[in-house]
């Protein structure tokens, strides 16, 4: 039966837990994160009495949580979206609004600078101007640093805020965690307590606005979160644990390439770089802001100073100096192995701040080309690689890549100094600004029109890129010598290029005894300078035409084969063997204190042959190996006293070689050779050049078992014999065959020629490879042509027999720089000159190494004598002579005057180089039958771009060398000074004023400019015949501003990107300003999107009191009923009671 | 659509804090005057204005250089016509005295007026201007543009430099006339043998240097006429300048300047919205169900 009183009281009770349930969402109406809850209330389990069913009241089911998974949702992503752009906005406005403020902004600075330009190109002279251009050059610099360090200041901020996320983050998910585990005590969301999911949404709220987040609900209400979105596999929290993120930066500067990696600390794994919500926007900013407008002002920083400073070095300054570097920036970068797993060590320098990266750089090391990929750290663009060791350069950095890398390894180097925050002002003084330009034009004084020469600087990218064809020699990189390049002979193309300035350069043609070849040698202007052979004007066109390189000058050869002051600028080129006398620094060890120290020492003047070819004379008469007059032989050495010598005291003592013949039945060999030059010595009067031969045979493997001749003699020894046996099985016969053998250090034995026979062919003769390992046949020697002998001179006496000591003998002792001492002893009655020469000479008792000769002189006679031990080798003379040249005090002149500064020409007769050289009639195959290839010979540097060709057939083995890379390679600018010659109407030459040297003829063109040696000369009208222009230096031209406005062109010139100076850089005000223009336009819709999201979810779980209230009156009024209820069954009770 | 009270709350602050930073930025600009407060309110406007403000700077500038060019050349016309009105003295008396019918104590006299004013000429040759710059001497601006030596012989010192100064973008006017335009070394010599003349009373020498002082006087006033043309030049520039500078102002005031009218209207409207906005959430916010319930 149904039990009202139960019916009331249920509905009571239910109707209490409703008004309870509603005024907790009263009361928690301004709770953050709570969500409106109703009760659900049901109709109890109904009776069956009879036939009818009779409901037994309600009951409260449930206390529901209004919550919509998909509204939540879509507020978590709306909010993320939102949030991303904040952190752009925020900063980049920062930036631009630092950056475009007027009294900030660079473009202001640089207009500045370059109106201070102008002002002061209107009066070079004043000082006032002068230190305003300063003054304004240094606000610029001001700018850059103040710039840079202002945009790390706000960086340093955005990454503060960005790890403050991130920890937020990190934290958000350890509590999200904790509400993880406290849902797992139930097995479904349905009994999970609402303010438990209340806490779960609001973790998973606040976390979205740091980032996006990809959330997967399970059965109990427990949350598995994904970064970045669903989806994406990087699972920050699961029911069972959090994991953390970690924060990646690069380097020195703050808020550069920030990356996130999950789980730092445990499998470290990089996350994606768009996030979205707060973190994401704070990725963005680094990557899109904060790099771009770096990357920009470095540039901008490197490319400003590169600019003004090249114009600034070409010009002059108020004391006629050339101007320096305006500005500087620099840069550098430390690297960062920790990743490396191999030992490695890596270091990188800025070597050219104009071009070198200014970001950070990924090397990742490629163990199969042993070299390191280097990428951009962030972009991940690859820009090249660099091989692994010490010095590689790579885009103006020089990188040294040491260790043992393993595969993969990677190393990181960041910026440190960055150009915008190094820049700064060079100059200081105001008389140091380079404000005139380095040239100027001066028309002749007999000109026969007014046209005025103006003078323009061709800029580097437009001046003539020097030859296509041929090797390259210079004093410029690492490769400034090359051995053994086969060259073709090729009339049409230079085989080698020589560039203006080349110090030390050597082109040796090893051209053979029966080579065509030949050499000549032209200028880009087409002057033929050098030649073995004569050519026709025909020929030598053909050689300029397939080269671009070659200039508009016309074929001369005013200058062919021209030596002193007759050669192309002075400097003559020749074609031979040389060997100099040069300083070389060698080091000694002390043998006592085992200190070592380098000593200077003056190598000999000498050079020596390749191995003579044996030829044989069998023709039945003799034969002429090389012409007489082909070849020159040149001795050069210092003797001021000589008439022939030239301004800084040097003789050339030069003699046309005789005819070379060979008689029938004789070969040749090298002692034939040194015999034929000695005898050609003769001529030339010098005891101290000589040619020695010698031939040396190096043996092979030794095999006993193997027969051997020498010279035609055999050899006996045992078929066991070792190498001690078979050297001396041959000495014994050395004798007969005038050959020894020696222990040769490492491989076996060496044949050389016993004294008297040096320089004579070898003849091995025995088994096909006999047992010196070698086969049968005639081996030749080298010779060697050398000069020595320093002289030091006597005073001069009146005759050879001169009494110097009264018929008194005395001793005579001569000390060697090193200490040591020989005195030898002078006989009564040879007291005289002749006397003391003999005594000097005679073999026995003389002085060895020294050689005396009395030298007529003037009125009388001097004692010359020659150190022939080497060249340097000093000496003193003294002797005990008591009445020779007595003076005021009675004290005899006891060192003859042989040390008396006046007579000692110190280095007289030194020999300062030998050479061989090929005169008008020799060609190339004279040199090689002489057994030496043909070098080219330069007196000094190499004055201007030379072609060198080789002619013939056949191809030819060249060495190449020049001295090493210079610090600073030769330039075009400032020209040598030089007059413009119009001969004719549509002719002109150039002339090269300090040589008087022609150095171009060329055609004209009426209205035409003229280029040469990077100047452009314009005429304001048509010049004529008769007409010439000086182009001089502008040494006192202070009123000069030309430099000025040069500088002042850069103002107005596309230099970066296509934009002027000031204009890029307003470029990157307009570039983060559009970023931030983005950003904001995104928020913007965003906003909307959040907002709808958010009504959305109020709308859905937000209390409205207005509704509570209704509720509350609807509960009461419902209450109220049941209430009622019980007093009514209250009352049926009672009348039951009354009634019975 | 169900709006729950903080719904209500949240939406009113949020429109009334946009309104409200609205009439802020209003007055903020009513104040300074400017059409913005921050380069970042319009990056591409600030360039804008940037690009014209340095275009004026420059325009200034170029302004400096035609006062320091119209400066310098106009004392070089006051020395070109002290030479000129010499040249035309000297001309005078070489006319005068080349008549025969003077004689040899008047050519003297005129002789040594002529010797005083050839050396007048190479003084003003040498002009000097303020800076201590030699005005004739091309770039050699140091030294003296003629130098004459122990003999008395006159030679041109100085190098064919031009100096050119920027009137604006594109053109340059050349500011100095060199001293080898005004006179070469014969031209003095031509001189001394015409007081050689006079003083030796050498009348048919005299007459043949007529033709040496005609060609001075004439090299003279072309060289006036070229720098005469300069100086218009500078000054048909200077109106150039000024027309530029003129146009750039106005895009200046265009681009910078706040229109005052638009900027209070927008003021006032946007205080009646925010009142309208204030009035109606009192009012609204009044109203509860609560307040029904006794």
């Amino acid at each position: 039966m149904v039990d009202i009183l139960a019916i009331g009281s249920g509905a009571v009770n239910a109707y209490r837990q409703a008004l309870s349930t509603t005024s907790n969402n009263i009361a928690n109406t301004n709770t953050p994160g709570y969500t409106r809850r109703s009760l659900s209330v049901s109709e109890s389990f109904p009776v069956q009495e009879g036939v009818f069913s009779f409901g037994t009241g309600a009951q409260a089911q449930s206390v529901a949580r209004a919550y919509d998974e998909f509204i939540e949702r879509s507020l978590r992503d709306a909010t993320s979206d939102l949030n991303v752009n904040e952190p752009v906005i925020e900063y980049a406005n920062r930036i631009v609004d630092l950056i475009a403020t007027e009294s900030a902004s660079l473009a202001n600075a640089m207009d500045d600078f370059f109106n201070a330009a102008e002002q002061l190109s209107t009066d070079p002279r004043s000082t006032a101007l002068r230190g305003d251009f300063l003054s304004s050059g240094q606000l610029i610099a001001v700018r850059f640093n103040d710039l840079s360090l202002q945009i790390d200041k706000i960086a340093e901020e955005s990454e503060i805020e960005f790890r403050r996320s991130v920890d937020e983050l990190n934290a958000l998910s350890a509590q999200l965690l904790t509400v993880n585990e406290q849902l797992n005590r139930k097995d479904s969301i349905d009994k999970q307590p609402p303010s438990l999911l209340d806490q779960r949404d609001s973790l998973l709220r606040d976390m979205s606005e740091l980032v996006k987040l990809g959330v997967t609900e399970l059965q109990n209400g427990q949350v598995i979160v994904n970064f970045g979105g669903s989806g994406r596999g990087f699972e920050i929290v699961t029911p069972t644990q959090s994991r953390p993120v970690g924060v990646l930066a690069s380097g020195k500067s703050a808020g550069a390439d920030l990356r996130l990696t999950l789980d730092p600390y445990g499998v470290a794994r990089p996350l994606p770089t768009t996030p979205s919500g707060a973190i994401g926007g704070a990725l963005a900013l680094s990557a899109e802001v904060l790099r771009p407008i770096r990357v920009g002002l470095d540039h901008l920083a490197q490319t400003f100073a590169a600019e003004t400073n090249k114009i600034h070095r070409s010009g002059l300054d108020a004391k006629g100096e050339f101007g320096g570097d305006l500005f500087r920036t620099s840069s550098s970068f430390v690297a960062s192995t920790e990743t490396a797993r191999g030992a490695v060590s890596a270091s990188a320098k800025v070597i050219d701040p104009a071009i070198a990266p200014t970001e950070a750089l990924e090397l990742i090391y490629r163990e199969g080309s042993d070299s390191w990929d280097v990428l951009d750290l962030l972009t991940r663009d690859r820009l090249g690689e660099v091989p692994s060791g010490v010095n590689q350069v790579f885009q103006g950095m020089s990188f040294s890549m040491e260790g043992a890398p393993e595969n993969g390894d990677v190393v990181i180097f960041s910026p440190e100094a960055r150009p915008s925050r190094t820049f700064e002002l060079l100059v200081k003084d105001g008389a140091r600004v380079a404000v005139s330009a380095a040239m100027r034009s001066a028309p002749g004084a007999s000109n026969v029109t007014s046209t005025e020469a103006t003078l323009v600087t061709i800029a580097e990218e437009d001046q003539p890129k020097g030859f296509e064809f041929g090797y390259a020699l210079n004093n410029v990189g690492t490769t400034t010598s090359r051995r053994d390049v086969t060259i073709s002979a090729d009339g049409m193309r230079p085989a080698v290029q020589v560039g203006k300035g080349t110090e030390g350069a050597q082109v040796l043609f090893d051209i053979k005894a029966d080579g065509d070849q030949q050499i000549q040698i032209l200028t880009r202007e087409g002057v033929h300078l050098a030649g073995t052979a004569s050519i026709s004007v025909a020929e030598a066109n053909t050689l300029m035409s397939v080269d671009s390189g070659f200039g508009d000058g016309g074929y001369s050869s005013a200058y062919l084969n021209q030596s002193g002051s007759a050669a192309y600028l002075d400097s003559g080129i020749r074609f031979g063997a040389i060997g100099k006398s040069e300083e070389v620094k060698q080091l000694s060890v002390d043998p006592d204190t085992g200190v070592k120290s380098e000593v200077t020492v003056q190598s000999l003047a000498q050079f020596s042959s390749k191995p003579i070819a044996p030829t044989s004379n069998v023709s039945g008469a003799p034969t002429t190996l090389v012409a007489a007059g082909a070849i020159n032989f040149n001795h050069t050495y210092y003797d001021p006293s000589d008439a022939a010598a030239d301004a800084d005291g040097y003789v050339q003592a030069s003699i046309a070689l005789e005819a070379l013949s060979l008689a029938n039945n004789e070969t040749v060999s090298a002692a034939f050779m040194a015999d034929y030059f000695n005898d050609q010595f003769d001529a030339l009067g010098n005891a101290n050049v000589v040619a020695t031969a010698q031939t040396k045979v190096f043996s092979g493997v030794i095999d006993a078992t193997k027969s051997l001749t020498i010279n035609g003699t055999a050899v006996t020894y045992a078929a066991n014999a070792k190498i001690n046996e078979m050297i001396q099985a041959i000495n014994a016969v050395s004798g007969q065959t005038g050959v020894r053998a020696e222990w040769n250090t490492d491989n076996a034995l060496a044949l050389t020629n016993t004294a008297g026979n040096e320089g004579n062919n070898i003849v091995i003769g025995g088994d096909p490879i006999t047992a010196l390992g070698i086969v049968p046949g005639t081996y030749s020697g080298t010779y060697t042509i050398s000069a020595s002998g320093e002289e030091v001179l006597s005073n001069t006496f009146a005759s050879g027999t001169e009494s110097l000591n009264g018929g008194n003998g005395f001793a005579f002792t001569l000390t060697r720089a090193d200490g040591s001492a020989t005195t030898i002893n002078i006989a009564n009655s040879d007291d005289t000159p002749e006397g003391i020469v003999a005594a000097i000479n005679d073999g026995v008792s003389g002085i060895a190494g020294i050689n005396a000769t009395l030298v007529a002189d003037g009125t009388g006679y001097r004692i010359s004598l020659h150190d022939q031990t080497g060249v340097g080798n000093g000496f003193t003379v003294s002797t005990d002579i008591a009445a020779y040249n007595l003076d005021g005090n009675g004290n005899a002149d006891i060192d003859l005057g042989f040390n008396d500064l006046n007579n000692r020409n110190t280095g007289l007769n030194r020999p300062i180089a030998v050479s061989l050289t090929l005169s008008g009639t020799g060609s190339p195959a004279d040199l090689g039958r002489l057994g030496f290839a043909t070098g080219v010979i330069f007196d000094g540097p190499v004055k201007d771009d030379l072609a060198i060709f080789m002619t013939g057939t056949g191809s030819v083995r060249t060495t190449l060398k020049a001295d090493a890379a210079h610090a600073q390679a030769s330039t075009g600018y400032p020209a040598d000074t030089f007059v413009v010659n119009f001969t004719s109407d549509s002719v002109y030459t150039i002339t090269d004023i300090a040589t008087s040297t022609v150095v171009a003829t060329r055609t004209y063109t009426a209205g035409d400019d003229i280029d040469y040696q990077g100047i452009r000369i314009e005429f304001d009208d048509i010049p004529k015949q008769g007409d010439s222009f000086t182009i001089e230096a502008n040494t006192d031209g202070v009123g000069n501003n030309e430099n000025m406005l040069r500088l002042i062109t850069l103002s107005k010139e596309p230099i970066i990107a296509g934009q002027t100076f000031s204009n890029a850089y307003r470029d990157l005000v307009a570039g983060t300003g559009s970023r931030a223009h983005l950003a904001e336009l995104s928020r913007d819709a965003m906003q909307v999107v959040r907002d709808q999201a958010q009504a959305s979810r109020e709308a859905a779980v937000g209390v409205n009191l207005d509704e509570e209230a209704a509720d509350l009156i609807r509960f009461q009024q419902a209450y109220q009923a049941a209430a009622q209820v019980i007093q009514i069954s209250q009352r049926m009770f009672d009348t039951l009671i009354q009634a019975s | 659509m169900r709006v729950s009270t903080n719904q209500f709350y949240r939406v009113n602050a949020e429109q009334m804090q946009s309104t409200q930073s609205k009439v802020a930025e209003i007055q903020a600009k009513l104040g300074s005057g400017k059409q913005m407060l921050h380069p970042s309110e319009d990056p591409g406007k600030a360039n804008l204005i940037s690009g014209l403000l340095s275009a004026k700077e420059r325009q200034e500038v170029y302004s400096k250089n035609v006062d320091a060019g119209e400066t310098r050349l106009t004392a070089e016309s006051a020395v070109l016509e002290s030479m000129t009105s010499i040249m035309q003295r000297v001309n005078q008396l070489a006319v005068q005295s080349s008549n025969d019918t003077l004689g040899a104590s008047d050519r003297d006299v005129i002789a040594t007026e002529i010797k005083a004013l050839r050396d007048e000429l190479l003084n003003l040759s040498n002009t000097q201007d303020l800076g201590g710059s030699y005005i004739f001497s091309g770039n050699k601006t140091a030294s003296p543009a003629f130098v004459e030596d122990a003999n008395g012989v006159v030679s041109y010192n100085g190098d064919y430099g031009r100096m050119e100064i920027n009137v604006s973008d594109v053109r340059s006017i050349a500011i100095n006339t060199l001293g080898s335009e005004l006179f070469s070394a014969a031209d003095f010599a031509a001189l001394d043998d015409l007081v050689a003349d006079l003083r030796a009373n050498n009348g048919a020498g005299v007459r043949t240097r007529l033709d040496n002082v005609n060609s001075i006087n004439d090299r003279l006033i072309n060289s006036y006429g070229a720098m005469a043309g300069r100086l218009a030049a500078m000054e048909s520039q200077r109106n150039v300048i000024e027309e530029t500078t003129l146009r750039i102002d106005e895009l200046l005031i265009r681009e910078n300047d706040l229109d005052y009218a638009e900027a209070v209207t927008d003021l006032s409207k946007e205080s009646v919205a925010l009142q309208a906005l204030q009035a109606s959430f009192a009012k609204i916010a009044q109203l509860s169900l609560f307040n029904f319930i006794r």
